[in-house]
């Protein structure tokens, strides 16, 4: 008994270093950052060292208030709540309709819209700008919101309409005895059960917002709308890269993300799997 | 008065274009009010399309139904005063048990102490008011059985569509449930329609049996005229268990005496039936005589050479209080239905007593009953 689990042990080693070294290789960066985050500007590379010689966690208070970070850091928590709210909204009935009703055209839409996600953001970046100038959305709040809507509902109705089609349909034939009307069915049956899969779609709208940088960098120059990756830019020429700040900046963005990975890792696994059974 | 009436019922499914599926054929039904109807039959049988049917699960493409005296062929199965009861239960995964039951009362705006009052007194009744805070997925087969039993009483409808309840559960626990779905039918004296593949659920919780088979309603009757009086060979093979053996032959005249003669051995036709089969003289048709009605001549009191046949043991099954024989004649296989006691054994020859009273004649070609 003693000898198999050693041999299990045994042969795990060479795996189990690989992926030691990956996870410092990962990790590093961050730490270096948030070291670099309380360190003087002449000391950033000078001491090499991850162990600051006086730790400046004044920094933050300046780059929060000095380096405007904080606008840009409420800017991006708007844009990705809001973003988020329309993309389960809007996704959840389109999935329920593609999931439930029969009419027309529907495999034509639906494919159309995993289609969409063949197509590289960046690449409808100009016909983009076009639309947002003639509508008069460049520059604005909605103009960065929409198309950020846009670009997530593809992957969500495609993760919610796989799980609504795995719901029972005894269990939709019951509650239309019991007297649901269609809404009601959405609301109270196919939503709640749903919990699942729009943690999934949740996580993976988030983290695309909060990352977003190129899309903010066409359709926005006013300093008080950027989101913290513009704003990160913004900051990184003005002030002959001041890098304690600029470090103390990115980790202020990182820490809502660390959060969300901490408390919903069990949800990113299964969103990564999801629609993986049946597609 | 909640009957339920069907009249000249279709149903047809697009299948392949322009062939489209006959599921249920012209099927007329009435459930009186406070019956306890059993729709059965093998499976794609049409019995739970019909069910469905009445449930407004599905849209008739001919003919009407009426519940409670009212057409409801358009009538949404909210509107229709009906509880359905689902074979695999089809709980509401993210609702407890207090809230699965409460649901239908909630949609349709109930008072809050009349929905409370109504769920905790149905509880009672099904005995599961320990488990009404529980989430269906930690709950036993049986329980979720009777949360889902308990859904459909507290909407106190007129009419309880059962499908298939108790195929998922358990033997043992099926038969306890048979009962007490049976019991409750007293206690609420609502009209009930069941509908199982079960031959012995049937034949043990219905008023009145509907047997069916590739859409068409082969015979509707009480558990006892359907088994002594099958109208035709389907129905008589479909009801009983061990199923009825059936035979093929003709009708031969030795003297007075009509005679059924299989190959391998004759037996006499008994005096009731003869006036009836007169007109089958010389032609081919169909005995079926049930299990039970096979003895073995050693034990049986009425042995005489115009009943009595012999055939070779191929298994024996011993039950219990009884054993099954698996025999033959040499061309009919067959089996019959004897006390433990006896024994047998395989390869063994044995005389055996056909009680010709009980015996049941089939036309070959139409299966239809004869006698």
């Amino acid at each position: 008994m003693i000898i198999k689990i050693n041999r299990k042990i045994v042969s795990n080693i060479p795996a189990h270093v690989v992926l030691i070294f990956w996870s410092i290789v990962s990790v590093f960066p961050l730490v270096w950052m948030f070291a670099a985050s309380l360190k003087e500007q002449n000391e950033v590379f000078s001491n090499l060292s991850l162990i600051p010689q006086a730790w400046k966690f004044v920094n933050y208070l300046t780059a929060w208030n000095v380096g405007n970070f904080g606008v840009y850091f409420f800017n991006s928590l708007f844009y990705t709540a809001v973003t988020l709210g329309f993309a389960l909204f809007l996704a959840s009935m389109a999935a329920y309709a593609f999931a439930r009703f029969r009419f027309i055209g529907r495999n034509i839409i639906y494919f159309m819209f995993i289609g969409s996600l063949m197509i590289p953001i960046p690449g409808a970046f100009i016909p983009l700008y076009v639309l947002l100038i003639k509508l008069g959305l460049a520059d604005t709040r909605l103009g960065l919101i929409l198309p950020y809507t846009n670009a997530a509902l593809a992957l969500a109705i495609f993760i919610l309409k796989t799980f609504f089609e795995n719901i029972p349909k005894e269990i939709e034939e019951a509650a239309v005895v019991d007297g649901c009307s269609k809404f009601d069915m959405y609301w109270r049956i196919f939503l709640p059960l749903a919990k699942p899969a729009m943690a999934t779609v949740s996580i993976f709208t988030v983290l695309a917002v909060w990352n977003e940088f190129l899309l903010a960098l066409i359709v926005i120059n006013n300093r008080n709308l950027m989101p913290i990756q513009r704003g990160i830019m913004v900051f990184q020429g003005e002030h002959l890269t001041d890098y304690p700040l600029l470090m103390a900046g990115l980790t202020i963005a990182t820490i809502p993300l660390l959060v969300i990975y901490f408390f919903l890792s069990k949800y990113i696994l299964k969103g990564i799997t999801a629609g993986a059974v049946k597609g | 008065m909640a009957r339920v009436v069907l009249k000249n019922v279709w149903k047809r499914f697009p299948d392949k274009p322009g062939k489209p599926k006959e599921a249920v054929r012209n099927v007329n039904l009435s459930c009186e009010d406070k019956e306890f109807i059993v729709l059965v039959g093998p499976s794609g049988c049409g019995k739970s399309t019909t069910l469905r049917l009445i449930a407004g699960l599905e849209d008739i493409t001919e003919g009407e139904i009426m519940i409670a005296d009212k057409l409801v062929n358009d009538m949404p199965p909210k509107d229709r005063d009906i509880a359905m009861v689902f074979q695999n239960y089809a709980l509401y995964p993210h609702m407890n048990v207090y809230e699965n039951m409460s649901f239908g009362l909630k949609l349709k705006k109930l008072p809050k102490e009349e929905i409370q009052q109504r769920v905790l007194e149905t509880a009672d009744i099904l005995g599961i008011t320990d488990i009404l805070e529980k989430k269906p997925r930690v709950l036993s087969g049986g329980q979720r059985q009777r949360v889902a039993v308990g859904r459909a009483i507290v909407r106190k409808p007129k009419v309880f569509l059962f499908d298939e309840p108790l195929s998922n559960l358990d033997a043992k626990l099926r038969v306890q449930m048979r009962a007490e779905i049976s019991k409750l039918h007293t206690r609420l004296q609502a009209t009930m329609i069941y509908v199982t593949h079960d031959q012995v659920e049937a034949m043990t919780m219905g008023d009145r049996i509907v047997v069916m088979k590739d859409g068409l309603i082969q015979q509707i009757a009480d558990p006892i005229t359907l088994y002594d009086q099958p109208t035709n060979k389907f129905v008589a093979g479909f009801i009983g268990s061990p199923a009825m053996n059936f035979m093929e032959g003709s009708l031969i005249k030795k003297k007075d005496a009509v005679y059924f003669s299989e190959e391998n051995f004759t037996v006499k036709v008994h005096d009731d039936h003869i006036s009836t089969l007169e007109e089958y003289m010389g032609k081919d048709l169909t005995l079926g005589i049930r299990p039970e009605d096979i003895f073995d001549k050693v034990y049986a009191s009425n042995a005489s050479p115009d009943n009595t046949i012999t055939a070779t043991v191929e298994v024996v099954e011993p039950m219990g209080a009884e054993a099954y024989l698996y025999l033959t004649t040499g061309k009919s296989p067959f089996m019959a239905r004897v006390a433990s006691y006896e024994q047998l054994e395989v390869n063994q020859d044995i005389d055996l007593v056909f009680d010709m009273s009980k015996a049941h004649f089939f036309d070959r070609a139409t299966e239809q009953t004869i006698v």
